[in-house]
C-alpha cells in the first residue's frame, strides 16, 4: 500500500495534467485566448495612454508603457488564479468520486498550473518586449519571484474563501466578481496611487495587492519613487489568507463535496 | 470486511435539513461474497453505496473498511468534457500506476469495447456505453470490494455476460456490492442480499430471501 504522500503526488500529478489539457486545449484555441485577452486588454490601455501622452499622468521620466505591462500583469495573475481557484471545486466533481481526490487538492494544483501559463504568458510577452527595444528585464529580480510566489499565496488563498462562501451561500458570486472592478482601480493598476490625495492614499495602501503592485513596478524601474510598499505587509496578508483559504476548506469539506 | 455502524443520513436542501434518509443501518459486509441492495426508489440505496464508498459522509454513525474498496461507479469518476481514454489516463494516474499506463490504457480500452468512441468526449456516450467504461475502469485496478450502481446492470446482454465472466474469474479475490432493480441479474451476480426500508437494513444471507422480502413489502 502506498504511503499518504506518495497518493498525494499521484494525484497531484494527474490533477496537473488533466488541468494544464484543460486550460490550454479546453477549446479550440484556448491557449491563443490565454494570451490575447491580456494582450487586447493592454493594447487598449496603451492607446488610452498614448493619446493622453502630455497631459500629466504617471509622472517624472517613466516608461509609461513598461509600467503599466508589469502592474497589468501582476493584477491579472490574482484575477486568473483567484477566479480558476474559486471555480476549481465544481469544475471537478466528477473527480471526487475518488476518495483519495480532496478539494484542496484541486484547488492547489489548478492554481499552480494558472501560475505555470502566467510565466508563460509573461515571458512571451518580456521576449517581444525586448526584440521591441523596451526595457523589461528587472533590475531586482529576486524581488519579481517573492513578489509573484506572494501573489499567487493570496490569490489562491482568496479563491479557497470564496469558494467556500459562494458554496454555503451561492449569491455572494455576484458580489465576487463585481469585486474585481473595484480592485484593479484601486490596486493602482492603471492610475498611479500618487494621483489619489494623501488621505485617500493612506486607506488604499491597506489593500495587498497594491503593495505587490508597486513592489513588482520598484524592482523594474530605477530610481521609483513609489508609495513604500512593504514586502513584509504583502507576505503576511498572502500567508494568512492561503492558510485561512485552506483551514475554510478542511472545516467545509463536506459541503465541498456534497452533491 | 466492511463494518457499517450506526449510520444516519440526511442531506441539506433549500429549505433547511432534509428528512432523514438513513436511521441507523448496521451491517457486516464480509469480502468474498457479492451482495445486492435492494430497495423502493429512494430508499437511500445509493446514498448507503456512497458512505460505504467514502465518498459521502453518514451524519452520524461511521463505517470501517478493512480492505481496499473500489469507487462507487454511479455515474461519478468520469468527467463530461474529457475522452474515454483521457478519463482512462486520470484514473490510472491518481491511482499511481503512471508506469504502466499504457498496459492499464489498453485493458481499459479491450474490455470497454467502446470502438473509436474511446476518444470521443464522455457527454457524447449513452448510459450503457457509461456504464462499459466505468466498469472496465474498476476493473483495471485490483480492489476486494467492488462497488456498483446499477452500472454493472446498465449494460446490454453480452456485456453483462462479459462483466460477470470477469467477476466469476475474480471471485476468489473480489466482492461486488450492487444495486440493481433487475430480479435475475441480482441472482447472477449475487449470493446475499440487504433490504433497505424505511430507513433501516436487514442482512439477508441468501438473496432469494431478500427479494422475498422486498417482493412482500411492496404488495
Amino acid at each position: 500500500m502506498a504511503s499518504p504522500i506518495a497518493n498525494t503526488f499521484s494525484v497531484w500529478h494527474g490533477l496537473f495534467l488533466r488541468e494544464t489539457l484543460d486550460r490550454f486545449f479546453g477549446c479550440r484555441m484556448a491557449w491563443a485566448w490565454l494570451i490575447f485577452e491580456p494582450v487586447i486588454h493592454m493594447s487598449l490601455i496603451a492607446v488610452y495612454v498614448a493619446a493622453r501622452r502630455g497631459s500629466g499622468g504617471v509622472g517624472t521620466n517613466l516608461p509609461v508603457l513598461e509600467w503599466l505591462i508589469v502592474g497589468l500583469m501582476v493584477f491579472f495573475f490574482f484575477r486568473r488564479a483567484a477566479l480558476q481557484t474559486q471555480h476549481s471545486v465544481d469544475s471537478n466533481k466528477a473527480f471526487f468520486a475518488f476518495r483519495q481526490v480532496k478539494p484542496n487538492d484541486v484547488a492547489l494544483v489548478r492554481s499552480t498550473v494558472e501560475a505555470f501559463s502566467m510565466f508563460l504568458i509573461a515571458t512571451m510577452l518580456a521576449l517581444v518586449g525586448i526584440i521591441c527595444g523596451y526595457k523589461m528585464i528587472p533590475h531586482d529580480p529576486l524581488i519579481v519571484i517573492v513578489v509573484c510566489l506572494l501573489v499567487w499565496a493570496l490569490a489562491t488563498g482568496y479563491g479557497m474563501i470564496t469558494c467556500v462562501i459562494m458554496r454555503l451561500v451561492p449569491e455572494t458570486g455576484h458580489l465576487f466578481m463585481v469585486m474585481m472592478m473595484p480592485l484593479y482601480i484601486l490596486s493602482g493598476t492603471i492610475i498611479p496611487l500618487a494621483m489619489f490625495p494623501a488621505s485617500i492614499r493612506d486607506i488604499l495602501m491597506y489593500n495587498p495587492m497594491a503593495h505587490a503592485l508597486e513592489l513588482a513596478r520598484s524592482s523594474f524601474f530605477y530610481p521609483y519613487h513609489s508609495m513604500n510598499p512593504s514586502l513584509s505587509y504583502l507576505a503576511v496578508w498572502s500567508v494568512s489568507l492561503l492558510l485561512a483559504g485552506l483551514l475554510m476548506f478542511k472545516l467545509f469539506h463536506k459541503r465541498l463535496i456534497e452533491r | 470486511m466492511i463494518l457499517v455502524q450506526d449510520v444516519h443520513k440526511r442531506y441539506k436542501t433549500k429549505r433547511g435539513v432534509g428528512k432523514w434518509v438513513l436511521r441507523g443501518i448496521n451491517l457486516v459486509i464480509p469480502t468474498g461474497r457479492s451482495v445486492g441492495l435492494i430497495g423502493k426508489n429512494g430508499a437511500g440505496k445509493s446514498t448507503l453505496l456512497r458512505i460505504i464508498g467514502g465518498v459521502d459522509y453518514p451524519t452520524k454513525g461511521k463505517v470501517v473498511r478493512n480492505c481496499r474498496v473500489s469507487w462507487p461507479m454511479n455515474g461519478g469518476g468520469l468527467e463530461a468534457t474529457l475522452t474515454g481514454r483521457q478519463n482512462a489516463k486520470f484514473t490510472c494516474r491518481i491511482h499511481g500506476h503512471q508506469a504502466d499506463l499504457e498496459e492499464r490504457i489498453q485493458r481499459i480500452e479491450d474490455f470497454a469495447e467502446l470502438g473509436t468512441y474511446f476518444d470521443e468526449p464522455v457527454q457524447t456516450y449513452s448510459s450503457g456505453m457509461k456504464a462499459r467504461l466505468q466498469f472496465a475502469l474498476s476493473m483495471a485496478f485490483d480492489f476486494d470490494v467492488y462497488i456498483s450502481d446499477e452500472a454493472t446492470a446498465a449494460g446490454d446482454a453480452t456485456f453483462v455476460k462479459k462483466a460477470q465472466k470477469a467477476f466469476d474469474d475474480a471471485v476468489n479475490r473480489a466482492s461486488l456490492i450492487m444495486v440493481a432493480h433487475n430480479e435475475a441479474k441480482l441472482k447472477s451476480f449475487c449470493q446475499s442480499g440487504i433490504f433497505l426500508y424505511n430507513g433501516k437494513a436487514i442482512w439477508y444471507e441468501k438473496i432469494d430471501d431478500a427479494l422475498a422480502a422486498y417482493r412482500e413489502s411492496i404488495q
